[in-house]
């Protein structure tokens, strides 16, 4: 692999060499073969498409976010729009059914000079296939140095540490200031001690919504790090690039905000950290995935990590509660005096326990 | 986070209008592409005019006659409305479909309807664009209106009906607007909105400082230039000096050394009939009152900075009407 750019034999290496999903021969090529649940947190992660069409697939990335800045409850339109659910994986699959009806999706790694060349590839899987949207497009821009693929290394971090029993999110809410951060982690024992009914493992927030489907996850053992299963209630936070080897400020920069235990810095083939106290996500040249940890802790502020953790537990609530339809939503807030499309949601929501979602669902 | 809007309008657009309709196909590209900067003639969705690049539309329909793409309506879209982008934030987006009105076609600014409502002065700057530009520039704030324009493309009379309907409603809604605030006067709006109108030029003054251009956290620079596009349009025809008291000459000679890629800043020093002009260039300027200017030039209009600005802009009005200031 070397100091190139990740191309779509490395992706499909990064898969099959770390045991994470298979790698198939399929009409259209080799192509990643996902279940549908975790195809589509690949696809929110990534914004890898479904090949509803051939012009402009459909990703949800961007869709489904819910707040603009964190330890604030000021809402982007995405989950919500207005008091009303709006975007929700429940209400999409309704919309576009392909998203879950069928049992796996296939996503295949397509590198491209300009538009008009993936416009001709994707013209070609779309009329060569009988279920194109069994398809998902993963682009890798040729024409930008690290071809675009920031978004592969938050996946690739992500499903680590949620493999490790982490909370993981990518491209997190912060400050308009500060900006947002490719990619989070969190072990908090007052949000697993919520969830244990239910799930017991590490989970994407967004995964969280999808406890309507009532499907196993599946559960990969294969990037089981001993180190980061031992850590408990710890916030980590990361920045990914594939363009540049230079994170450093940028990171400082969230450190500053005393949220955060610790920092990984996530490359293709960066091999040290920029600095002593970050941690690395790399892949070694057989396409493995090499966590480096980092050799000190980040000066984080008990203060600050607190107003934070309150506000993680609402955030995460709220993933939670969009497993609900609206007429469930309806009786919830009638049963309290409240009005669906009036109300304010969050406050709804946030005046909520764990439990009283858990038994609707 | 920023995905979101972008996502949203592109996605509203491909659901609500297709990917190919009535023989137009589609152009569009995700967020993540750059290839949006490149003109439309090379694969993207800029459009050209009188050696000025226009910002790039969001989409763009197209036929296709003997392998070439000839486009036929540009389209920017924004989810400002539920931005919390109740004022003249909405006007930084005009320029985008501007472009491809230039070009003789249809440009459409369009505004998903939401909390706030769509600034009645933005539908009179795209009516006025209609009328001397050559092609026609709509805003609108549901997409089901450009049905009837895409499925008329081919029917001229159909279409001219279709484009027509639109343009008098725009035009209504300003004139309600104007009418309530103005009293029909388009002397009154001056007074209240910055300007000075004369007989072969206007002067629009605002406060912006450098710093305003160089900070990409600032949305001031990208006002600016809607405001540059305001002034333009509900004045067509006058030159349009674009006054900006604290900044000096060389504040401009430093943007345009350092800013030269920054699309506002090229197009405020590149856009027909309009010119910056700065402290500097005011002559008869009493020197007390440079001093002044000079001393709030870098400080944000707040507090006692606003105070002195006002004050200054109060001699500087003063002066330009009774022609003690003259502009250079």
């Amino acid at each position: 692999m070397g100091n190139n750019d990740l191309t779509p034999k490395d992706i499909l290496a990064i898969f099959k060499e770390n045991g994470l999903f298979s790698v198939e021969k399929t009409p259209i090529g080799e192509c990643i073969k996902m279940p549908a649940l975790d195809a589509f947190i690949f696809g929110d992660i990534t914004g890898s498409a479904y090949i509803d069409n051939p012009v402009f697939p459909y990703t949800t990335k961007g869709l489904l976010k819910i707040y603009y800045n964190t330890m604030d409850y000021n809402r982007v339109s995405g989950v919500f729009e207005a008091n009303k659910l709006c975007y929700t994986p429940r209400k999409l699959s309704g919309e576009r059914p392909f998203l879950f009806d069928s049992e796996y999706k296939y996503i295949i790694p397509i590198s491209f000079n300009t538009e008009s060349e993936l416009q001709n590839k994707l013209d070609y899987i779309y009329n060569s296939v009988d279920r194109p949207t069994d398809y998902m497009v993963m682009r890798i821009e040729a024409s930008k140095k690290g071809g675009g693929l920031e978004s592969f290394m938050e996946y690739i971090a992500c499903l680590v540490f949620r493999n490790n029993g982490f909370i993981v999110e990518n491209q997190v809410p912060l400050s308009h200031s500060t900006g947002s951060p490719d990619f989070s982690a969190v072990k908090l024992d007052s949000i697993s001690s919520e969830l244990r009914s239910i799930i017991q493992t590490g989970f994407y927030t967004l995964e969280l919504s999808l406890l309507w489907l009532k499907k196993a996850y599946i559960y990969h053992d294969s990037l089981d790090d001993e180190k980061l299963n031992g850590i408990s209630n710890k916030i980590i936070v990361g920045e990914a690039k594939t363009s540049t080897t230079i994170m450093e400020s940028q990171i400082k920069k969230y450190l500053r905000t005393g949220l955060f235990n610790s920092a990984y810095e996530l490359h293709p083939n960066k091999t040290n950290p920029s600095n002593s106290s970050f941690g690395l996500i790399h892949f070694t040249n057989d396409h493995q995935i090499k966590v480096e940890e980092a050799d000190a802790l980040a000066n984080y502020s008990d203060s600050n990590q607190k107003g934070y953790k309150e506000w993680l537990k609402n955030y995460i609530k709220t993933y939670l509660f969009i497993n609900l339809d609206e007429s469930e939503i309806e009786a919830m807030m009638a049963a309290k005096g409240l009005k669906y499309g009036q109300n304010d949601i969050s406050d709804f929501v946030n005046n909520l326990t764990y439990q009283e979602i858990i038994e609707r669902i | 986070m920023a995905l979101s809007s972008d996502e949203i309008i592109k996605r509203e657009i491909i659901d609500k209008l297709g990917y190919t309709r009535n023989g137009l196909k589609i152009r569009i590209f995700p967020q993540s592409s750059n290839e949006d900067q490149k003109l439309f003639s090379e694969g993207g969705l800029t459009f050209s005019a009188d050696g000025v690049d226009y910002g790039s539309c969001d989409a763009a329909w197209y036929r296709e006659v003997n392998g070439r793409c000839i486009p036929v309506i540009g389209l920017e879209g924004t989810d400002a409305l539920n931005r919390k982008s109740s004022g003249n934030a909405q006007y930084q987006r005009f320029h985008h479909a501007l472009g491809a009105v230039k070009n003789g076609i249809i440009g459409v600014y369009y505004l998903k309807r939401g909390i706030d409502k769509i600034q009645e002065d933005l539908f009179e700057m795209a009516y006025s664009a209609s009328k001397h530009e050559k092609g026609t520039y709509l805003v609108i704030d549901d997409l089901e209106q450009l049905k009837p324009i895409i499925d008329n493309i081919n029917d001229d009379h159909a279409l001219a009906l279709a484009i027509n309907k639109i343009l008098e409603d725009m035009h209504d809604k300003f004139m309600r607007k104007f009418n309530k605030m103005y009293h029909c006067s388009w002397q009154t709006y001056a007074e209240k909105r910055s300007t000075i109108i004369e007989t072969d030029r206007v002067i629009k003054y605002a406060g912006r400082m450098r710093r305003n251009f160089t900070d990409s956290s600032q949305r001031a620079g990208h006002i600016a230039v809607g405001e540059m596009y305001l002034t333009k349009y509900h004045f067509y025809g006058k030159n349009v000096l674009y006054l900006l008291p604290k900044m000096t000459r060389s504040d401009v000679n430093f943007l345009d050394i350092h800013k030269s890629q920054d699309k506002e800043w090229y197009l405020l020093r590149n856009e027909p009939m309009v010119e910056i002009k700065t402290m500097d260039d005011l002559i008869g300027l009493p020197e007390q009152t440079k001093k002044y200017l000079l001393a709030i030039q870098n400080e944000p209009l707040k507090g006692d900075a606003l105070r002195i600005y006002n004050e200054c802009i109060a001699v500087i009005v003063r002066g330009i009407k009774n022609k003690t200031i003259s502009i250079s």
